[in-house]
């Protein structure tokens, strides 16, 4: 019998929301100025070939940030599956070089874009990226989405839990009936809350 | 397919993010205007909707199971420009906190899964979508979205040298289709039950259908798509091409490049410069017909 | 001016044949607590709804003697606090006090100030620590609380809370009860709930079929219509 149920976001997915609120010199920097090196950061890795040099300074901030080292090394490890497959085909292929640019180089990337996530809470940094120019529909959109991400995960994998609890097979119609009570489900929950944003005063009014 | 930060080469990165921010702006722009003042709840909600439907499995065979990706079925329920806004807007998400993706790499991730991707499923769901063909149509549309997608991908990895042997190769335009297949699949089947459990969520407003502008720019992806794999695949047939059409003086100033610690495993060489030349001038094309496109519709417009 | 809601004849209709509300007359006056009772489907959200102008029906409504129309809406929704039913569609700032203090940032208020009221309302619902929690990390109760504060920080003259108690255990359920009871605005509180009802409201309505049916002291209310659990007529079905 199988037992599979759907993944849910759990805490772990909210780690940041929790490192990105400590009270470090380093979170109290402005966000433009730590979207900035970022970026600047990401750009030299991608394009440096010696870029890994300036992993030797990345314990600094970390600890300035008062950050678990440990756990952002771990949690920019998420990138590797996916590279070590490209750089495994890059290594067949025979061009070792690549391959091992092909493996550092995302990780690398990920080390500085987790230490920003971790030291910055995500609105300052939306905030940030509308100041350098992002469009702002896309911010205001990906606010919302982090917001409600939580509560429809738990609601996919109830659906889900309850489906199977309910001695369903693991078939297809199954999914896609909860797929489709779920996008029925949003949308609702969607006129709710802008009903709810409307009665505290927000939008315009015709 | 979520390209990570370190593979794509500059130019590659510049075209693609450039194309990309000029289209998502465009998009946030018509998005705008085009919903009611409840869509940013809308999109919000429709956006984390993607992310946990995506947690969702969808057994397929033998203990294998996939997932929706979801471009198509926003494009379907929401319309192309705020799809492409949401979409963004998911791929930054996990771009930025769950590690999928690149975050320099969005410019080509957004062009790949959230323009092309939307866009591609959008134009075959309106143009098949019909009665008794809805099915079909967002079959079509989620199959499409998902191959879209994936070509522009293995193309830009492809022009950012990154060989992938004749073997793996065939085993990842195999692994492709499954996904496309699988994709239309799921959107079809999630869009059937959709209509019998709540149905006006299928009749929104549509903005008046250009089929022209999106037919030639689905075309000129498809093209610049199309010519990357051959340029990959033959070398030689596009020099001798370049030769004919007298562009080959155009790789001298790609070769200049004003990063001097360029590495060298970025380029093999005459690959390199072959594949350059072809994608220049295939975006050329490409870029000409969009412009084109867009000059005609405004010329039927006005 | 004692009478702060004033509505008579107020018809709507969300699809044309299909009407939900046929005709209602009500009037609340400035510090009155009243319950709302009714059937699912009768009426009553709808009505609530039109009273800060979220959906808007034909017939005479006037709201703190302001009518429900446009130029005087974003005024009236300060006036009326609405608590909706799931607080996870009302929470949605990052923090417990930028949420709290939204309602007032709206209103125009400098952010200082505004965090000034929003610490206030907080400390009133008995919230004084952790202000920088994301709200959607709460218990129900919590969660609940920070909504409704985040609706005294605008300072209201009227509540409206659409099932307050659903989702809350029996002590968090006494926790509002003697919060409410500690508030001066008029209260309107749609519930199933008669214990609750009884505890708090001296009048009631009862909504059927879209319209007032009835008008009165609560306890009478209750039994006329045996909104209690427990039927008085001791029909109340026998375990097995």
């Amino acid at each position: 019998m199988d037992c599979e149920v759907a993944q849910r976001v759990g805490p772990r997915h909210f780690i940041f929301d929790e490192w990105s609120r400590g009270h470090s010199p380093l979170h109290r920097l402005d966000a433009r100025a730590k979207l900035a090196a970022t970026l600047a950061l990401l750009l030299a890795t991608s394009l440096w070939k010696d870029s890994w040099v300036l992993l030797a300074l990345y314990p600094l901030p970390v600890l300035l940030a008062r950050l678990p080292l440990p756990a952002l090394l771990w949690r920019a490890a998420l990138v590797l599956p996916f590279s070590s497959l490209f750089a495994l085909m890059s290594w067949w292929g025979g061009d070792p070089q690549r391959a091992m640019a092909l493996l550092w180089k995302p990780y690398a990337s990920a080390l500085w874009v987790v230490l920003l996530m971790a030291a910055t809470p995500l609105e300052d940094v939306l905030a940030a990226a509308a100041r350098l120019g992002a469009p702002r529909l896309v911010l205001e959109v990906m606010h919302f989405i982090w917001r409600y991400l939580g509560v429809l995960s738990e609601q996919a994998w109830r659906l889900r839990t309850a489906a199977l609890a309910r001695g369903a097979d693991r078939s297809f119609e199954v999914s896609a009936s909860s797929v489709a009570v779920l996008l029925a489900s949003s949308y609702e929950r969607a006129a709710r809350v802008h009903r709810a944003l409307l009665a505290r005063g927000a939008g315009r009014f015709h | 397919m979520h390209i990570p930060d370190g593979y794509l080469s500059p130019p590659v990165l510049g075209l693609a993010g450039a194309t990309s921010l000029a289209t998502v702006v465009a998009a946030s722009r018509r998005a705008s205007g085009a919903l009611d003042e409840s869509r940013v709840p809308l999109m919000g909600v429709m956006g984390a909707f993607v992310f946990a439907a995506q947690m969702i499995n969808f057994p397929v065979a033998a203990g294998a199971s996939g997932h929706l990706l979801g471009s198509a079925l926003l494009a379907i329920t929401l319309g192309a420009a705020p799809a492409m806004v949401v979409m963004t807007a998911i791929l930054a998400i996990q771009a930025l906190l769950f590690q999928d993706g690149g975050v320099l790499a969005l410019g080509a991730n957004v062009l790949n899964m959230a323009v092309a991707g939307v866009g591609a499923a959008a134009w075959a769901f309106r143009l098949l979508d019909g009665g008794r063909r809805r099915r079909l149509a967002a079959f079509a549309a989620g199959a499409l979205s998902a191959l879209v997608a994936a070509c522009l991908a293995l193309a830009e990895l492809g022009a950012s040298g990154i060989r992938i042997p004749a073997g793996a190769l065939a085993a990842t335009l195999g692994v492709f289709s499954l996904t496309a297949v699988l994709e239309g699949v799921i959107t079809a089947a999630v869009l059937a039950a959709l209509e019998r459990l709540q149905p006006t969520l299928l009749e929104r407003p549509r903005p008046a259908a250009r089929p022209l502008l999106s037919g030639l720019l689905l075309a000129s992806l498809l093209l610049a798509t199309g010519g990357f794999l051959v340029a990959s695949a033959l070398p030689d047939g596009l020099e001798r091409l370049a030769e004919v059409l007298g562009i080959v003086g155009l790789e001298r100033p790609l070769m200049a490049a004003p990063l001097p610690d360029y590495e060298a495993p970025w380029l093999p060489a005459p690959w390199f410069r072959k594949a350059a030349a072809g994608l220049l001038g295939l975006a050329a094309a490409a870029a000409l017909c969009w412009a084109g496109g867009k000059w005609i519709a405004k010329w039927r417009n006005a | 001016m004692s009478c702060i809601v004033n509505a008579r004849g107020l018809r709507f209709a969300y699809e044309p044949g299909k009407e939900v509300l046929c005709g209602v007359d009500f009037q609340l006056h400035r510090g009155e607590t009243v319950a709302v009772f009714g059937r699912n489907g009768s009426g009553k959200t709808t009505f609530l709804l039109h009273l800060n102008g979220i959906l808007r029906g034909e017939g005479h409504l006037r709201v703190c003697d302001l009518p429900v129309e446009p130029p005087h809406l974003s005024l009236i929704r300060r006036k009326i606090g609405f608590l909706f039913q799931d607080p996870e569609d009302q929470l949605f700032r990052p923090t417990i006090l930028e949420d709290v203090a939204f309602g007032p940032l709206q209103a125009g208020l400098p952010r200082p100030q505004a965090e000034d009221r929003a610490r206030r309302a907080l400390a009133a619902v008995g919230i004084e620590a952790g202000l920088d929690r994301a709200p959607y990390h709460l218990s129900s109760g919590e969660k609940q609380r920070v909504a409704l504060a985040g609706i005294l920080a605008v300072e209201p003259e009227v509540l409206i809370l659409d099932e307050p108690t659903t989702h809350l255990d029996p002590p968090a359920r006494r926790a509002l009860l003697g919060l409410l009871r500690t508030l001066p605005q008029a209260k309107l509180i749609v519930t199933h709930d008669a214990a609750f009802a009884r505890a708090l409201c001296p009048r009631a309505v009862f909504f059927e079929q879209g319209r007032i049916v009835a008008d009165g002291s609560c306890e009478e209310i209750i039994r006329r219509f045996d909104w209690d659990l427990e039927s008085p007529r001791g029909t109340s079905p026998a375990p097995r």
